[in-house]
């Protein structure tokens, strides 16, 4: 089979090809042989042609991935800077948007333009809040390209929407490429929703010179000037050229008024029921989805490099028909981000079944050596027992639901055996940190023997619960739980928040109130030993609650000292005399 | 003729009696099974199976606990368990010997030859302890009597001393057998403490064994002592395993997640405790018939030792005689959540990491490191010894070994200290203490050893501010201030909070006050709201005590009482017994018409309790008053008939009120109940002394002191019957045991010089 596989990857383009050469290779070196040889022949050509259907399924998977973008959010697929040339630059995105619409799109986004392939907008579920501040965002974003001029607008010229019509479909032939109310060919944008969508003045701007907008590569032609060879300045190809421009766009914004005013309405009755809601809040939302992973906006510094689970262990991870399931319909595993306190989601990309089963034997390759088997049953009471000692004793449901108990940190464990494979889930019990390095769950320490019956439990339980949603970006602040290297950002404010006041994200579905780090008398009782202890530990060591973690086997002794020190510049305060 | 009035015993001998000895137990009994499977909430006797049982299917627990101290806690009287030493080598007391030996058939006894008694046999019928424990080990040895209670013999060997000896009734402790003891000065012969919490008697309640039952039983007119056996076995912790065992074997547990049991590692802090408190701490019993898998806290109160003679220092360090329940004192209960299992396999009794993972010993350092882990880097910067040095030891400083001052300073009987403390030299002297630095620097004074610790570690960790205001308050006399220095509030740690409540009730207390100052009443209605059961019964009582004939605060108590909910019974039962401590102290102290009155609150709260109905009953009696007396007996009967207690103090009262036919009739009753009960023989004997009927007086006289020979006026009795009957040889005999159980008494003093005149001795 390795040799099949290898022969395989030599000639990736020439499949048909290779087809031949090797079954000719095998029949004539092999056909002699005995009846033994025959059956070690049959199953290599077996083998080839899995290997061979295999390559052709990943090559394109792979273009697939690269076309939506996958690698630029998760490790262990390729990244792509193709679709950061499809996804519009948002850099100017409030001089070229209407922000009804992109209040209205960011909460539904639908198929725009149809020249980009199977590039496409996921959809992230934001709610009318999150889209409003996400719109208040992006339409502060006004720096139009270097080389063009927002002073250069011309009125239109006097023509009547017969004349600018003709001029569109006849002289410029925009509906070769696009459609317009049902006229035309669709391989671009629908020309009848520009009206609605883009600004007015934008569109003219973007008629007169496109490759200012989209670069010398865009599909769009340029009907009005072109550039000097330099690339320095444009010269006019008609005489008229800003009027008529001008007047295409007051043609299309007129197409899509009522449309607008609809559109227009509800935006404006989104800003009168939710006041409070502010740009700034946009910004937080737009970094804690790694937009930039596919829009460009200038002067944005990213949160993450990656913001996914590396999806090279994939096949190790999951189990297929989970997979299946959530790309046919993706839903929230971690509520509050990868990085927990991100509010990073798992956009959906609306998938097509194709697609679908393209991405999951992508996804599933060297999934046939997971331990499949069923795990030890647990009788009712072990299965009780287990349940118990997640409840009552263990801290993993500080971060984890279980039923309707239970943090909303990490993923559900209510259907955990649905989603992950049995030999991952022991694993992930016993060492997440090797399995996971950028996960902050940490390793506790186990009898065996719990260990197994957890592990066990996992392995089996299915509570019909509510599917887990994502957590509001505006009621929780999201934020980047990597920045700078802190720790107590990193670990301990999904629970005590950012501020150590103990009203992190996470809190609200805590059975005890985090405590508040930032209360000097409280923590002016503490000794820094005790909060090292704690730290160190878990609540439980402290007579405070079990789903705090023990964070002993998972932080060095000097990480836990510095966060020690983290939370006495929060409290500002010392431990009590007797300690110093 | 006296009469002798008795009352209970055992309700209030906590309050003075250490319970030091170990206890024993009777019969085995067999196991019944006509409980359904279904029935799960009736905890029954016969619902345990025993550890053999368990081992079905439990191997590997099984085989931890065979050998923990807890599998070889106690046993029948065989040969592979006996440390003591049976040799045949009498042991020589002041005024007798024992001679602790083997029968031919390889039995084990004591002889007993007292000077002025019959020689007594007394057979070994089981045995408890096996000087397990390092800081002083010993072995105890009980005998089942005629009456069906197992009951302690005086005579303990103490294994690294070895030597015989025995706990002194003058609070010497513990004295090895010599002739400088008496044995007038046993606290245990003749033998007088039973196995089992029956109420009636003196008794060391239901730890020397497992599932240890001694109750009356009414057809056989005696106790029966019930045990599953004398080691602590599986169900002791885990609960009755009958369900369980029937469930598992019918293949049920495979359908359903009922195993019939609660497994013990999902409890919490405080119900896991609960499980060891079932012997590792001081109780008082609230009613008999507890058995594993009920309520502790129904049948015991956990903390109602401490109101009275404290066994504790008011930082929770043994002042006197107390098992590992001052570990509720420690920081790491109070502000963390040590429970025993964090340090102690429940199995092996071997030792471990709050992990769970298992440790060399009792003194490794992990098992505080587990949870103290800053200071596990660098140990030495902690403890200034080197990390290889004895003084590096967690326990060395935190842990030592304080001996029992209740067992005495001869016999070592030290143990380690679980409040986790820190050592404060001086402090430490002040309580009479040995600090736990001079455990090792014998040469340096407590000043130098002080001078050093604030050396190293400057101020150290205070006292909570309850423990302090303990230590203090002895300096006030205003009861506000000493409110405010001991009156905890609702979350202060409920054992600190009662130990102050304690103090404050019998210092600054007494009944039906004038005036208490508003802020003491507002304090005392806080902890009237404490989650904690005999914190809330001892406020509620403080209350009922000082001011509850008052309107307001009888009004508060009305609604406090009617808001108990399910706890409710639970705490008036505490509530009233508070209070009956009180009366019963108040009596002691000769102020009568005071104990009367708090009996009759505590019967407010705790209507017709029969065992507070006999001591109101005594009271009015020794003010002279029989028909108050004779009325609250009748009432006592009245919710008990079987009490044959009751029935002795009726006939005396109707005695006290010249009605002798009255008075036979009670006596005869409490025959008929309970023919073991010495004062109903002795009462009896009187009768028939009255009558004339010398030979029935000496039938009961006898009887009498055959069931219990330490009542002095009984041999005197029986010595004027014998006379009566021209026995004066037997006459003698008897004034002379008399005299020597009460050499104060004139009348048996003069009787026993005549006799000698007489008959020439």
């Amino acid at each position: 089979m390795l040799f099949a596989i290898i022969i395989g990857i030599w000639a990736t383009r020439s499949m048909v090809q290779l087809d031949r050469l090797f079954i000719n290779f095998l029949e004539h070196f092999l056909n002699p042989l005995t009846c033994m040889m025959r059956r070690v022949r049959n199953i290599l050509i077996f083998c080839f042609f899995c290997s061979a259907a295999m390559l052709q399924a990943a090559s394109e998977a792979d273009s697939l991935l690269r076309e939506l973008g996958c690698g630029n959010c998760h490790n262990g697929v390729v990244s792509s800077e193709v679709v950061k040339t499809k996804a519009p630059n948002l850099s100017f995105a409030g001089v070229k948007y209407r922000p009804a619409y992109l209040f209205s799109y960011l909460q539904n986004p639908v198929r725009v333009r149809h020249n980009i392939g199977v590039a496409r907008m996921p959809d992230f579920a934001f709610d009318v809040r999150e889209s409003l501040a996400l719109t208040f965002f992006l339409s502060e974003q006004r720096k139009l390209p270097d080389r063009v001029s927002p002073g250069s607008k011309a009125g239109g010229a006097a023509r009547t929407s017969s004349e600018i019509h003709k001029i569109i479909t006849r002289e410029l032939q925009c509906t070769k490429c696009h459609i317009m109310a049902g006229e035309g060919s669709n391989r671009a944008t629908d020309l009848s929703t520009a009206g609605y969508r883009l600004r007015q003045d934008w569109l003219t701007l973007y008629l007169l010179n496109p490759a200012a907008f989209e670069g010398t590569d865009a599909g769009m032609p340029r009907f009005f000037f072109e550039d000097e060879e330099n690339g320095a300045s444009v010269h006019g190809i008609i005489s008229d050229a800003e009027e008529t421009a001008a007047s295409i766009g007051e043609y299309l914004s007129a197409m899509g008024e009522s449309k607008l005013r609809k559109l227009a309405a509800e935006f404006l009755t989104a800003k009168k029921n939710y006041a409070n809601i502010t740009a700034k809040m946009g910004e937080r939302i737009f970094l804690s989805q790694n937009c930039l992973a596919c829009h460009r906006l200038d002067g944005a510094e990213p949160w993450f490099n990656r913001n996914g689970p590396d999806l090279s262990l994939e096949s190790q991870r999951v189990r297929p028909q989970w997979l299946r399931d959530y790309f046919s319909e993706t839903h929230a595993v971690r509520p509050f981000g990868y990085f927990p306190g991100s509010g990073s989601r798992m956009p959906d990309f609306d998938l097509n079944e194709h697609e679908v089963e393209i991405l999951t034997k992508h996804f599933l390759k060297g999934n046939r050596g997971i331990d499949q088997r069923e795990p030890e049953r647990l009788s009712p009471y072990a299965m009780k027992k287990a349940e118990l000692l997640l409840r009552d004793k263990l801290s993993c449901l500080g971060c984890h639901r279980l039923d309707d108990v239970g943090g909303r940190i990490g993923p559900d464990l209510s259907r955990v055996s649905k989603r992950l494979n049995g030999p991952f889930i022991d694993m992930m019990i016993q060492h997440p940190r090797e399995l996971v390095p950028e996960s902050i769950m940490p390793e506790i320490a186990m009898q065996p023997k719990t260990a197994s019956l957890m592990g066990n439990f996992l392995k089996q339980v299915h509570m019909e619960t509510t599917p887990l949603g994502y957590l509001s970006l505006i009621d929780h602040r999201p934020f980047n739980p990597k920045a700078r290297g802190n720790l107590y950002r990193e670990y301990c404010s999904v629970c005590h928040g950012i501020d150590g006041s103990g009203n992190g994200y996470n809190a609200r579905y805590m059975p005890a109130v985090p405590v508040s780090h930032s209360d000097a008398t409280l923590m002016g009782q503490r000794a820094d030993d005790t909060l090292y202890d704690g730290i160190h530990g878990g609540g439980v060591i402290l007579g405070k609650h079990h789903f705090m973690p023990p964070w002993g086997e998972t932080l060095s002794p000097h990480e836990i000292r510095s966060l020690v020190a983290q939370i006495r510049q929060l409290c500002r305060c010392e431990g009590p005399a007797w300690s110093r | 003729m006296r009469t002798v009035n008795i009352s209970y015993q055992c309700r209030y001998i906590s309050k003075t009696v250490f319970p030091v000895q170990l206890l024993m137990i009777a019969s085995l009994l067999d196991v019944g099974s006509s409980q359904s499977i279904e029935d799960a909430t009736e905890v029954r006797f016969e619902d345990f199976l025993g550890s053999e049982v368990c081992k079905e299917c439990h191997v590997e627990q099984y085989s931890l606990w065979r050998n923990s101290t807890h599998g070889q806690a106690g046993n029948e009287p065989e040969e592979a368990f006996i440390i003591g030493r049976f040799d045949g080598e009498p042991r020589h007391f002041a005024d007798g010997f024992v001679t602790p030996t083997r029968r031919e058939d390889g039995r084990f006894q004591f002889i007993v030859e007292r000077s002025g008694f019959p020689r007594q046999v007394v057979k070994v019928d089981g045995v408890v302890g096996k000087g397990h424990m390092i800081g002083g080990g010993t072995q105890s040895y009980f005998s089942l009597f005629q009456d069906g209670t197992m009951r302690l013999l005086p005579f303990d060997y103490h294994k690294s001393a070895e030597t015989w000896f025995c706990e002194t009734n003058n609070r010497q402790g513990w004295v090895p057998i010599s002739e400088k003891l008496s044995m007038s000065e046993l606290s245990e012969w003749p033998p007088n403490r039973v196995l089992g919490a029956e109420p009636t008697l003196i008794n060391c309640q239901q730890c020397h064994g497992s599932q240890i039952l001694t109750e009356f039983n009414e057809a056989e007119r005696r106790f029966k002592t019930m045990y599953k056996s004398l080691s602590i076995n599986c169900e002791s912790c885990h609960g009755p395993g009958r369900r369980h065992v029937e469930l598992v074997r019918a293949g049920e547990t495979e359908q359903s997640g009922d195993i019939g049991m609660t497994p013990l590692s999902t409890l919490g802090m405080d119900e896991s405790l609960d499980v060891c408190f079932q012997c590792h701490a001081l109780k008082d019993v609230i009613k008999p018939g507890y058995l594993p898998g009920m309520d502790l806290e129904e049948y015991y109160s956990l903390k109602l030792p401490i109101f009275g003679e404290n066994p504790y220092h008011p930082d929770g360090r043994v002042r006197a005689f107390a098992y590992q329940q001052n570990h509720l004192f420690s920081d790491c209960t109070i502000s963390g959540s040590m429970t025993c299992v964090d340090c102690h396999n429940p199995h092996s009794q071997g030792y471990r990491n709050i992990r769970g993972e298992m440790l060399k010993g009792k003194f490794d350092d992990r098992q505080c490191t587990g949870c103290h882990s800053g200071k596990e880097g660098n140990l030495e910067a902690h403890t200034f010894h080197s990390s290889d040095s004895p003084g590096s030891r967690c326990t060395a400083c935190h842990m030592p070994f304080f001996q029992h001052k209740a067992t005495g300073d001869i016999l070592p009987f030290a143990r380690s200290d679980h409040t986790i403390s820190i050592p404060r030299p001086l402090f430490d002297e002040s309580l009479g203490l040995d600090n736990a630095c001079s455990q090792c620097h014998r040469e340096l004074t407590e000043r130098q050893l002080q001078d050093r610790m604030f050396e190293w570690y400057g101020e150290l960790k205070p006292h909570r501010p309850l423990v302090s205001g303990l230590l203090s308050v002895k300096e006030t006399d205003r009861r506000e201030r000493a409110a405010e220095l001991i009156l905890g509030q609702s979350d202060d740690p409920p054992v600190v909070a009662f130990t102050g409540l304690s103090y404050f009730i019998l210092h600054y207390l007494k009944a039906d006050m004038k005036m208490v100052e508003p802020e003491v009443v507002a304090r005392l209605k806080v902890l009237c709201d404490s989650d904690d059961l005999d914190v809330r019964a001892l406020a509620l009582a403080a209350l009922d005590l000082s001011l509850g004939t008052q309107a307001p605060v009888r009004k508060f108590l009305s609604v406090a009482a009617a808001s108990l909910g399910p706890d409710k019974q639970k705490v008036r039962d505490r509530w009233a017994l508070v209070l009956a401590y009180l009366a019963q102290a108040a009596r002691t102290r000769g102020d009568l018409a005071n104990a009367a009155t708090i009996y009759q609150k505590s019967l407010n709260v705790k209507p017709n309790d029969p065992a507070t109905l006999v001591h109101l009953g005594l009271t009015y009696a020794e003010m002279g008053n029989s028909q108050r007396a004779i009325s609250y007996y009748q009432k006592s009967l009245d919710a008990d008939p079987l009490n044959w207690i009751a029935w002795v103090n009726l006939g005396n009262a109707y005695r006290s009120a010249d009605n002798p036919e009255f008075s036979e009739g009670a006596y005869a009753r409490s025959i008929e109940i309970n023919p073991y009960y010495a004062p109903g023989q002795f009462n009896m004997g009187n009768v028939f002394y009255g009558k004339s009927d010398y030979a029935q007086a000496r039938h009961h006289y006898e009887r009498a002191v055959e069931l219990d020979p330490s009542i002095a006026l009984a041999h005197f009795y029986l010595a004027r019957a014998y006379l009566k009957l021209r026995l004066g040889e037997e006459a003698l005999a008897s004034v002379e045991r008399a005299v020597i159980l009460d050499p104060d008494h004139q009348n048996s003093r003069m009787m026993r010089q005549d006799l000698r005149l007489i008959l020439g001795k």
